[in-house]
């Protein structure tokens, strides 16, 4: 089963000195992956057009991947899982979503599984910034 | 042809940690940046050298442990000219 789990700090052990040191995980993403939203000022609204960013479901790192009713990220084999999304989704079809309307082409359970996939999409992972940027107050 | 790039001056920026990602505040154009990894430690460890890809790449694996299998220098090229555009890096001549 493929499960997005966050990575974990590794633990370096320097023999000599009998030091356990703990370095963070660095998730460096996709090449096509952005890692910066910019907010306008004063505004407090998003210059790069946040409603029209996208979220593959399921993005690059869990490319081939089924998701389950969860959101978790499966094996094609799984019962009631659904397939990827035959495209991305918008930052605005996703807020709609997120407030009860279901994903354009989709059923409503698999509109609520690829919700949920999003819902735990996690830094540096295809959509994430994007998904991050719906949560800014405007 | 390979570029080599500087962080923007340390006294233009404001961080502020939000959990999983960084605010920052670039003083000079008045714009407010969410930065997800590896964005935040690409600056970080730039300092005020001008480097390479490549030499920010082995800056990086000192401090972080690098999700391994994938092409790091090709992910901080791009996110260095992402960055670029936004006036957070500039790209340094020679």
């Amino acid at each position: 089963m493929k499960e997005d789990l966050p990575s974990e700090p590794s633990v370096n052990t320097d023999q000599k000195n009998g030091i356990v040191t703990r370095r963070r995980a660095l998730m460096m993403g996709a090449i096509t992956a952005s890692a910066v939203v910019s907010i306008k000022p004063a505004l407090a609204q998003t210059a790069g057009s946040v409603l029209n960013c996208e979220i593959p479901v399921p993005g690059n790192h869990a490319a081939g991947g089924y998701i389950a009713a969860d959101g978790r990220v499966v094996t094609a084999d799984t019962p009631g899982a659904f397939p990827a999304a035959g495209r991305n989704f918008t930052g605005e079809e996703v807020l709609q979503a997120m407030n009860g309307r279901t994903l354009p082409g989709t059923s409503y359970d698999q509109s609520q599984a690829y919700v949920n996939y999003i819902r735990r999409l996690q830094a540096g992972q295809s959509g994430f910034t994007c998904y991050a940027s719906l949560q800014m107050p405007r | 042809m390979i570029h080599k790039y500087r962080a923007a001056p340390n006294a233009d920026l404001i961080w502020h940690d939000l959990d999983s990602m960084m605010l920052l505040f670039h003083r000079p154009s008045g714009i407010t940046h969410m930065l997800a990894d590896p964005a935040p430690a690409i600056i970080e460890v730039m300092e005020d050298a001008p480097l390479t890809a490549a030499e920010i790449a082995s800056r990086l694996t000192v401090l972080f442990d690098v999700e391994a299998g994938t092409d790091a220098e090709d992910i901080i090229l791009a996110r260095l000219e992402e960055l670029s555009a936004l006036g957070l890096v500039s790209r340094v001549s020679g």
